[in-house]
């Protein structure tokens, strides 16, 4: 990518400078532009720069996210490269004979690029501290044999390394584990061995770093001698996990795992001795999975970033077009005096490439600091999920990026700058030498009328492409060019105003049409370039209609100021000004309603969120208060009985109790990695769940047929919909409809047909009778339970109860409202996050509108001087600009707002309303953004308007 | 004696809200060296002549020959290098580039004509003849109206022009600085046989053209030929 696109600026470059060099006095007049105003030099910087600094801080954002992806796997996974273990179905670990381990061993250890081999015993108890009474239920127990480390490193204590002895009955624990349990060296812990109700007991040898060998992904270890770990689970002279590492060491071997891997999979396969076990941990592929998903977080940040960059497009363009119109005069004369327009445009184009290298260096320096605060926002947000990651340890911004930041903000930038110029190098001589403004464009012009061919042609292709590939964002914005040529076409007879409001007003009906309303897009997928294109049209819509009849408003501000003296005066000039100088104008009403619309937006759909947060975790907990997990290792036949007999426990606390199995079942022949989650119910389960259903197949009529269905039908399953905006991801391939290969006890694939989407993410997999499970899959253990308590108690301390009282089960709850209150402040951390990150867009409105005020005091300066000498006083002067400015920002504003509470709406009509939400408008964060942007606006054009009340009468009339 | 400008039922509507008529139907001849005057009342059509004559606008109607060469067969580009070869342009409000020097400013014509060659002395003797040779490196704000103006008639005349187009060269000085402009155009005219067009409204200017043309209402009305 990198050397495309060098090559592709060198190019540009070296072009313009080829090109300077043959018409200096060009180059040197575009120079000597640069330090001419050195303020507007800045300014203009200041706003190109926007668009490299929103492209320069999506990447940091990926290469911090990559830095932090591998940073922490190389902490966790330290010398290991590849795991090799299997698990039966309901997750139990598989065990190999030890004396064919040795043989593996050996095997393994003449592949290449392998240093060392440790075959182990690997499991997860439930860990009790009788000192403090404090217990882990999931607890990685790993029993390894301590004269087999070659290669993977020491064992570290306080940052040092030891040898590791332990005794019979010793064992290590690591920091995270002591934390959680209080314990440390000495103490004595309780470990529930697997399938019975023994209690084995452990002195803690040493408090260990998760460092070297005593690493392993994940927190809360216990790490045993091998011996031990065979008898407390139960497998003697066996082993069930092996680690390889390989030559590189911690990070450097990354580049031995994907062939170790394969070397490694393949001895397993081709002996019937080893196939039990099979290579499923990857330290690169986990490092590369990661990655990917995190460069879907970076994707969004860019997506969101593209308002901004769209906003410092449109101001730059109004910046050049400005700076065209400030040295009209200049221009005329250079053409008079045979200047061509090529001549012209060198001269902006130099000027250009100087600004746009000095914004692009400078651009990618802001982004990396915009970067490091979303990222001291996140730790925030990371540790609201329980998360301890030091992200800004993290921050990193590679060269690579630098470089690709550099290059596309450089070449968007001198790409407006081409186009602004081409518009500004077509003046008019005689206009520009006497200062006239260019005549409106005329209702017969043939360039027009072949661009509006043009555009219905594009627009009636992209109609034609998008009802193929059925991508909604393509026939939608045909429709609106279509819209576009016909207005610029019918302009010929009905005039700019009429045809141009027909236009804003057609493109408002088109996109604010409810899409549920038109049957043709039903299967067409949208993505969030929607979100953005609708911003971009809307918006467009609505300043044609504002700019075409903005002459009803002002006449509305004029009559408001009727009463008061002199004030009559003072809007009239406020309000012609803007309507005079449609262009800027329109532009920087634009800006501030494009930005002001996004942020609406999602202002909107946060506050629905707010506004719909008890059905949410109503729908999302099915009707549940608490979800209970137990350990594979130790499962619960009777809950109802255990609870039972509990001391601390009271049946009558809970209305109802049901059960489910769980299990993860190969989904492929060929690939054994392939593996789905499956959920096994019963008709207890399906009578009292009330987890919302957000489509099913027509066949079946109803929700409560389909959950029947799942009951007595074998070849039907249910599963979760990716329409949710937390929790963890969804099974692939979930989709209404969809065939799912699973591969049963005795290696068949069986197809079972995907009938209903549930509206929860919390339990991710395919839902299926208890029987089906039993007699297809060979799984008949309760291991996930659902309850649902009476309301007179709470859940929090029930949950707290029965994790102390099931410690032995290793038996871990989740309490959902909690969960999910929790899981919703992060989600509104984050969409405050994507807000402020869309809100950079409002410097770009704030700097443009200073931009236009500055120029306006300078072009004006003989008009001030005007009409201090008929009568303005100071004040006059200074209440005419900042009602100027006021106008453009609050039109911005509060078309940007209508704007986004319409697709707010939408979005409700939609997607949200068939969900049984209810609407609203988040007024607090629309007034709270509209005030703030309008009052930013006000502080920047009080320097003008001051300005402006100082110019002198006497010396504006006599020098200008 | 040679023709130099040549106009024939020159028309000039100006499009807008309000259609303007400018000019209507002009008939006009000026001979190699002459120096001609326009005058007339504001809104007479005046500039826009100037402007029509020397191609700097389009016209609607009609034809204009210079030297020779009808310029409504020229394209945009040979148009405007037609200007930087053959003509010069001085105006009421100087227009210099406020970045360059007054060498430079003056410089600017023969390097857009591709006359770099020698450019730089060439432009300090026609600053020389206008009596600047103590300013060449000052930027337009460092200097006067006056001098301002004197650059610009520098400019004007450094390509050796066959003709130049002044309008209201002396609209914004006071009398004597005036006066002195007018002397420099004069001596030009004397001494270099340039063809000179200016528009004034000013008589104590027009009194040193030997021709005036007067006009009202977008035609000339009166072609006076004086004895300077």
């Amino acid at each position: 990518m990198i050397l495309p696109l060098l090559a592709i600026i060198g190019v540009v470059v070296a072009l313009v400078l080829f090109d300077a060099f043959r018409y200096k006095v060009l180059f040197k007049i575009g120079c000597r532009n640069i330090s001419r105003r050195k303020m507007n030099t800045v300014i203009v910087i200041l706003g190109l720069m926007i668009a490299t600094a929103i492209i320069s801080s999506s990447f940091s954002v990926g290469d911090t996210m990559d830095n932090m992806v591998e940073g922490e796997i190389y902490k966790e996974w330290q010398d290991t490269d590849v795991t090799v273990f299997n698990r039966t179905v309901e997750g139990r670990l598989i065990s190999l004979p030890y004396s064919t381990y040795q043989e593996l061993q050996k095997d393994i250890l003449s592949v290449d690029n392998v240093a060392g081999v440790s075959g182990e015993v690997h499991g997860s108890l439930p860990v009790f501290n009788p000192e403090t009474k404090l217990s882990q239920p999931n607890t990685r127990v790993i029993g390894m044999d301590f004269d087999e480390g070659e290669g993977f490193g020491s064992f570290y204590k306080g940052g040092r390394s030891f040898h590791p002895e332990l005794e019979e009955g010793e064992i290590f624990i690591d920091t995270r584990l002591a934390d959680e349990l209080e314990a440390e060296k000495g103490d004595i812990l309780v470990l529930f061995p697997p399938r019975s109700d023994d209690r084995s007991f452990f002195t803690i040898n040493e408090v260990i770093d998760s460092k070297g060998r005593g690493a392993f992904p994940g927190p809360n270890k216990v790490i045993m001698s091998l011996s031990d770990a065979q008898e407390i689970f139960g497998v003697p002279d066996e082993i069930n996990y092996i680690r390889i590492t390989s030559m590189g060491g911690v990070a450097g071997g990354v580049e031995y795992s994907d062939q170790i891997f394969d070397d490694v999979q393949k001895i397993l396969q081709e002996d019937p001795d080893y196939d039990v076990l099979e290579a499923r941990g990857n330290k690169n592929q986990v490092i590369q999975d990661f990655k990917e998903n995190m460069s879907q977080f970076t994707d969004i940040f860019f997506i969101f970033g593209t308002f901004s960059i769209i906003a410092g497009i449109v101001l730059a363009i109004n910046i050049f077009v400005m700076l065209g119109e400030e040295r009209k005069s200049e221009m005329g004369m250079s053409r008079a005096i045979g200047m061509k327009r090529s001549q012209l445009r060198r001269v902006f184009s130099y000027e250009g490439m100087i600004y746009a290298a000095a914004a692009s260096f400078v651009g990618i320096f802001v982004g990396a600091g915009i970067t490091y605060v979303i990222f001291y926002i996140l730790e925030d947000i990371f540790a609201t999920f329980g998360g301890d990651v030091s992200l800004l340890e993290y921050f990193l911004v590679t060269q690579e990026s630098m470089i690709l930041a550099f290059g596309f903000g450089f070449l968007l930038t001198m790409g407006t700058i081409f186009f602004s110029v081409t518009r500004i190098s077509k003046l008019n001589i005689v206009r520009a030498l006497r200062d006239i403004p260019e005549p409106p464009v005329s209702k017969k012009s043939s360039k027009l009328f072949y661009l509006a061919i043009a555009g219905l042609f594009v627009g009636l292709l992209m109609l034609l492409i998008g009802t193929n590939v059925e991508q909604l964002w393509l026939p939608v914005t045909g429709i609106s060019l279509i819209i576009v040529g016909i207005g610029t076409i019918t302009r010929r007879w009905v005039g700019d105003r009429i045809a141009y409001t027909g236009v804003g007003v057609f493109l408002l009906i088109w996109w604010l049409v409810p899409l549920e309303t038109i049957d043709f897009f039903d299967d067409y997928t949208a993505e969030l370039e929607m979100f953005i294109l609708s911003g971009v049209f809307l918006v467009t819509a609505g300043v044609l209609i504002i700019m075409l009849n903005g002459s009803i408003i002002t006449r509305g501000m004029e009559k408001m100021c009727r009463s008061e003296k002199g004030f009559k005066a003072v809007m009239l000039t406020a309000a012609s000004h803007p309507l005079k100088e449609k262009f800027r104008t329109g532009m920087t009403m634009f800006i501030f309603a494009l930005i002001i619309f996004s942020i609406t937006v999602m202002g909107m759909i946060v506050g629905m969120f707010d506004t719909n947060v008890e059905l949410m975790i109503e729908e999302q907990s099915g009707g549940y208060d608490i979800i209970g997990m137990s350990n594979v290792e130790r499962p619960i036949d009777n809950m109802e009985r255990i609870i039972r007999e509990s001391e601390n426990l009271d049946i009558d606390d809970f209305n109802h109790i049901d059960s489910a199995y769980r299990g993860s079942v190969s989904s492929s022949m060929t690939d054994p990695l392939d593996r789905k989650t499956v959920i096994g119910i019963d008709r207890n389960f399906v009578n009292n769940n009330t987890f919302g259903m957000v489509d099913f197949l027509d066949e079946y009529g109803s929700k409560e047929n389909v959950w029947e269905a799942v009951l007595t039908d074998p070849s039907v399953v249910i599963t979760n919909a990716p329409v949710n905006q937390f929790g963890p991801p969804v099974e692939e391939g979930a989709e209404l409809g969809t065939m799912i290969t699973f591969i049963d006890k005795d290696g068949n694939p069986t197809e079972k047909q995907v009938i209903g989407l549930m509206n929860q993410s919390l339990i991710s997999g395919y839902f299926m009778s208890k029987e089906t499970m039993e007699d297809q899959f060979d799984i008949s253990t309760n291991s996930l339970f659902f309850f649902n308590t009476i309301d007179e108690v709470d859940p929090d301390k029930i949950a707290r109860e029965m994790n102390r009282e099931l410690i032995q089960y290793g038996f871990q709850t989740i309490v959902l409202g909690t969960l999910l209150r929790e899981a919703l402040s992060a989600t509104y951390m984050f969409f405050d996050l994507f807000s402020g990150y869309m809100a950079l867009g409002l410097v770009v409105g704030i700097a443009g509108l200073g931009v236009i005020s500055l120029r306006s005091v300078h072009e004006r300066r003989l008009e001030i001087g005007m009409m201090r000498a008929i009568g303005f006083k100071r004040k006059m002067i200074r209440y005419t600009f900042l009602i100027e400015n006021s106008f453009i920002t609050l039109c911005g504003i509060v078309l940007g707002s209508l704007l986004g509470i319409a697709i707010g709406w939408l979005l409700w009509y939609d997607g949200l309303r068939p969900m049984g939400w209810e609407f609203s408008i988040a007024w607090n964060s629309i007034v709270l953004i509209g005030i703030l942007a309008y009052v930013s606006m006000f502080l920047t054009a009080i320097p003008s308007a001051q300005k402006a009340s100082k110019v002198s009468p006497a010396e504006a009339l006599r020098f200008d | 004696m040679q023709l130099m400008i040549k106009s024939k039922n020159l028309h000039k509507y100006y499009e807008g809200e309000v259609r303007v008529h400018a000019l209507r139907g002009v008939d006009l001849s000026i001979k190699k060296g002459e120096m001609v005057a326009i005058m007339g009342p504001s809104g007479c059509g005046k500039t826009t002549l100037l402007n029509c004559l020397s191609g700097l606008d389009d016209i609607t109607k009609g034809k204009v020959w210079l030297n020779g060469k009808d310029l409504s067969a020229l394209s945009d580009n040979k148009k405007t290098e037609m200007r930087a070869l053959n003509m010069g342009f001085v105006f009421q409000f100087y227009n210099l580039l406020p970045v360059l020097t007054a060498v430079e400013n003056v410089e600017l014509p023969l390097l857009l004509a591709g006359k770099s060659k020698g450019a730089r002395e060439r432009a300090k003797n026609a600053l020389d003849m206008v009596g600047l040779s103590h300013r060449y490196n000052h930027r337009p704000s460092a200097l006067s109206g006056g001098e301002r103006q004197r650059v610009t008639i520098a400019r004007a005349i450094v390509n050796e022009p066959a003709i130049i187009w002044a309008d209201e060269p002396t609209g914004d000085l006071d009398t004597k600085t005036s006066d002195n402009i007018m002397d420099i155009l004069c001596e030009l005219n004397n001494q270099n046989g340039h063809t000179m067009v200016l528009v004034t409204h000013e008589n104590r200017v027009a009194d040193r053209a030997e021709r005036i043309l007067h006009m009202e209402n977008g035609v000339i009305q009166c072609d006076e030929v004086r004895e300077v």
